[in-house]
C-alpha cells in the first residue's frame, strides 16, 4: 500500500522533471554542473556554461567543448597575479588539526547535506547551491560575453568591486590575514618545492613536452573532474598518510592593468577552491612530508583535493615512477566513481588522531637519528616511551 | 522459519515507513553472515554485499552497515570520529542509527552497547557486553606492497607475509624505525595479517586480548573483519624492535593526563602559530571529560 503511493509519487516526479526540463529551461539552473563545465573549460562564465549545457543536452564534455570553442576566438587579456588581500575566504577547513590559526570556517558544507533522494514537490525546494554567495547580474553575462573580451564576461561592473562589497561581506577574512596551515609543520622535514615560475598559460596553446610545476598545475586545473578523482584515488590508496592541511573556497578579485593608466583594475570576481594536501614522503632519507597544492575555478572541492594529492605525489620522491599496472583491481578501482569520489572527499573529515600519529613517528625518526649519533649507537627507540599503555 | 516475524515485519506493523534500522533484511543478513564468518576466522577479510549508504563511501559506510546490522531497539549507540562524539559526520551517523532503529544514543562510553569509531579505540576500557565497530578505509594490510588483491589473497592463504616484512626491514634499515604512523599492520593469533584501521600505535598496542568483540567494516572495499573477545593481536615487528606508542610533548591541557593519546592542536590564535606550539589535548573526548569530572 505504502509502496504503491511511493511509486505514484516517483512517477509524478519523473514526469514533472521531464516537463520542467522542456518548459522552464531558461530558469533551470544547475549551479554545480555549470561550475564543473567552467572549471574543465578553464573559463569562468556560469551562464554561458548553462547555455552550453542545455544546447549539449546535458552532455558535459560537449558543453565544455562548446565553451572552449566560444572562448578560443575572444581577445585574451593577461590578468595580474591575484593578491592575497583580494582572496576573500568563504569556507576554510583543515583535517590535520582540530584548531588552526585563523579558525575553521565550515560555511556551506555540501558534504553534510542529506544523501537521500527527496520525492516531494521539487518546486518547493531550492536546488543545491554552490557555497559562493557571489551573484551574477543575469544581464551582464551571456549577452555581454558574446561581444566583450573574455575577462569582462564575468562582471562588466568590475571597477566598482571592492572589499566592502564582496560576497562574504566586510568581515570575511582574506588570504592576506589568514596564515597558511602548512606553516605549522615545523619540526618535520618537508620535501623541497621545485623552483617555481609564473608558468605558461594553457589558454595560449600547448607549451611543449616537459612542464614546470606551475604550468603543470595550470593544465591539470582544467582536468576532467572524474579523471582527476580517479587518479587521486589511485594515489591515495598507496600512501601511508594523506591529510588535508587546508582547504578553502574563496571569491577572488581578478585585476588587469588599465590600458591607459597602467593601474590594476578589478574586472571580475571568480570563485576559487584551493587545497593543500600533506602526504608522506621520504625527505633526505628521513620520514617527512610533501605538500601538494591544487586549485580550481568554482567550488567543487573534490577537484582541488585531487589536484593537491596529485601534486603532492609528484613531489614525494619518485613515487610516480612506480609503474602503474593496468590490472583488473586497478581498472575496476579507477572506474568506480562513487567509491573514488567518497574516498577522495573523505579527506575533509578530521584526521587529527592519525595525523598526530604520523607526525610523532616522523619526529621520532628525526630525534632518534640525532640521538643515535650522539650516543654512538642505534637505540633510537629508548628515548620515546612517553605514552604508556592505559589499561 | 519463513512465517516467523522479522524485525522489519514487526516494525511495519507499527507503521514505520522504512525498513527497521535503514537496511533491508537481506542486506542485514548478508552482513551478519559475513561477520559470523569473520569472527570464526579472526583477522581474515570477508567480502560482503556493501550497499550505497546515505554517507559517501569512505565516510564510514562499512562501519555503518555493521552497526545497522547489529543494532536493536534496546541498544545504546555511541559514534565517535577521532575520539570525538561531536564531529559532524559522526553525529549525523549517530542520529541516522538512532532514528531508524529506535535505539538510544549516548556519548558516555560506559553507557554504550555499540560503539562505532573512526580512527580511535575508546580509552575507557570496554566490557564484554559492549561491541566496538571500527570504520576501515584499507582492509588489505598488504595494499602498499602487493597492489594486486588476488595476489595478496594468496599471500594470506599461505600466511606468507614476506613483502610486509621486507617493507618493515626497509624502514628499519633506512630510518631506524617503521615509517608507518597510524594503520600499523597487526598479526592476529600470530598468523593472519590485518589492518587495524588507521588507529594510532597507542591503540594498536591496546587491541589484543580485549573482553569485547571488535568488528571492522570497510564499505568502499566491501569487506569486514573481526576480532572475537580475547584474541591475540600483536603488531608486525621484529623481536628486538618493539612498537612504541606516540609521544606527546605535554600533558592534556584539559584533564592533565600524561598517559592518554594526545594530539597537538594548531592553536586557535595566530600568536600560537608564531610560537609554533598549540596546546596538546586528549583525542578521546569522553575519556578526557571523565578524567576531569572524576580525577
Amino acid at each position: 500500500m505504502y509502496a504503491t503511493m511511493k511509486e505514484t509519487d516517483s512517477v509524478a516526479a519523473a514526469r514533472a522533471f521531464a516537463e520542467y526540463g522542456a518548459q522552464g529551461a531558461e530558469h533551470a539552473r544547475l549551479p554545480i554542473l555549470e561550475e564543473q563545465i567552467c572549471a574543465e573549460a578553464g573559463i569562468w562564465a556560469p551562464e554561458v556554461a548553462g547555455r552550453a549545457a542545455r544546447q549539449a543536452g546535458g552532455d558535459i564534455p560537449r558543453a565544455v567543448a562548446l565553451l572552449k570553442v566560444w572562448a578560443a576566438a575572444l581577445p585574451h587579456v593577461a590578468a595580474l597575479p591575484v593578491e592575497p588581500a583580494d582572496v576573500c575566504i568563504l569556507r576554510r577547513l583543515s583535517s590535520a588539526y582540530s584548531e588552526i590559526p585563523g579558525g575553521q570556517w565550515l560555511g556551506v558544507a555540501p558534504e553534510l547535506a542529506s544523501r537521500l533522494l527527496d520525492w516531494s514537490d521539487e518546486s518547493a525546494h531550492p536546488v543545491a547551491e554552490a557555497p559562493r554567495r557571489h551573484q551574477h547580474e543575469p544581464e551582464h553575462s551571456a549577452s555581454d560575453g558574446e561581444t566583450g573580451g573574455l575577462i569582462s564576461a564575468g562582471a562588466s561592473d568590475g571597477e566598482t568591486a571592492n572589499t566592502a562589497e564582496r560576497a562574504g561581506g566586510a568581515d570575511a577574512p582574506t588570504r592576506a590575514e589568514t596564515p597558511r596551515v602548512r606553516s605549522l609543520l615545523r619540526d618535520v622535514p618537508v620535501a623541497a618545492v621545485p623552483e617555481d615560475s609564473d608558468g605558461h598559460d594553457p589558454a595560449l596553446g600547448s607549451p611543449g613536452v616537459s612542464h614546470d610545476r606551475a604550468t603543470r598545475t595550470g593544465i591539470m586545473a582544467r582536468g576532467e573532474t572524474a579523471s582527476l578523482v580517479a587518479f587521486a584515488a589511485l594515489v591515495l590508496g598507496r600512501r601511508r598518510e594523506a591529510v588535508l592541511a587546508e582547504m578553502t573556497t574563496a571569491d577572488v578579485t581578478v585585476r588587469v592593468r588599465h590600458p591607459r593608466t597602467g593601474r590594476p583594475c578589478a574586472v571580475a570576481e571568480v570563485p576559487i577552491v584551493e587545497a593543500e594536501a600533506v602526504i608522506d614522503a621520504e625527505v633526505e632519507g628521513r620520514a617527512g612530508f610533501a605538500i601538494g597544492w591544487g586549485a580550481s575555478l568554482g567550488s567543487i572541492e573534490r577537484r582541488a583535493i585531487s589536484l593537491a594529492l596529485l601534486d603532492g605525489a609528484m613531489q614525494a620522491d619518485g613515487d610516480l615512477e612506480e609503474p602503474l599496472m593496468l590490472d583488473e583491481p586497478t581498472l575496476l578501482g579507477a572506474t568506480d566513481g562513487s567509491a573514488n569520489n567518497g574516498f577522495v572527499e573523505h579527506l575533509r573529515l578530521p584526521h587529527h588522531a592519525s595525523f598526530g600519529s604520523y607526525l610523532s613517528q616522523a619526529r621520532t625518526d628525526r630525534n632518534g637519528e640525532s640521538q643515535a649519533k650522539a650516543d654512538g649507537h642505534g637505540e633510537s627507540q629508548a628515548k620515546v616511551d612517553g605514552n604508556g599503555e592505559m589499561t | 522459519m519463513s512465517d516467523a516475524p522479522t524485525v522489519a515485519s514487526l516494525a511495519a506493523e507499527h507503521g514505520q515507513s522504512e525498513a527497521y534500522a535503514y537496511l533491508d533484511e537481506r542486506t542485514k543478513r548478508n552482513v551478519r553472515r559475513a561477520l559470523l564468518k569473520a569472527l570464526a576466522i579472526p583477522g581474515w577479510q570477508i567480502p560482503f554485499d556493501s550497499r550505497e549508504m546515505p554517507v559517501a563511501r569512505g565516510w564510514g559506510s562499512g562501519g555503518l552497515q555493521v552497526t545497522l546490522s547489529l543494532v536493536g531497539p534496546t541498544d545504546t549507540v555511541k559514534v565517535i570520529d577521532q575520539g570525538d562524539d561531536s564531529s559532524a559526520n559522526a553525529s549525523s551517523m549517530r542520529s541516522l542509527i538512532s532514528r531508524t532503529s529506535g535505539c538510544a544514543e549516548t556519548t558516555v562510553t560506559e553507557e554504550a552497547t555499540i560503539i562505532q569509531s573512526r580512527h580511535r579505540i575508546p580509552e575507557i576500557p570496554l566490557r564484554g557486553d559492549q561491541v566496538l565497530v571500527l570504520q576501515v578505509p584499507h582492509p588489505e594490510p598488504l595494499r602498499r606492497v602487493v597492489t594486486n588483491d588476488a595476489v595478496a589473497l594468496e599471500h594470506h592463504a599461505e600466511r606468507d607475509y614476506t613483502p610486509a616484512w621486507l617493507d618493515l626491514y626497509d624502514d628499519e634499515a633506512r630510518h631506524g624505525a617503521p615509517r608507518t604512523g597510524a594503520d600499523y599492520p597487526v598479526l592476529v593469533e600470530g598468523t593472519t595479517l590485518m589492518s587495524p584501521s588507521p588507529i594510532p600505535r597507542y591503540d594498536v598496542l591496546r587491541l589484543g586480548n580485549r573482553p569485547h568483540a571488535t568488528l571492522l567494516g570497510a564499505g568502499r572495499r566491501a569487506r569486514v573483519a573481526a576480532l572475537p573477545p580475547f584474541t591475540s593481536v600483536e603488531p608486525l615487528v621484529f623481536d628486538d624492535r618493539p612498537l612504541l606508542a606516540e609521544s606527546a610533548a605535554e600533558p592534556c591541557i584539559r584533564c592533565g593526563s600524561i598517559d592518554s593519546y594526545r594530539v597537538q592542536s594548531g592553536g586557535r590564535y595566530q600568536l600560537a602559530a608564531e610560537a609554533g606550539n598549540g596546546p596538546w589535548c586528549c583525542s578521546d573526548v569522553d575519556a578526557c571529560r571523565t578524567r576531569r569530572n572524576d580525577p
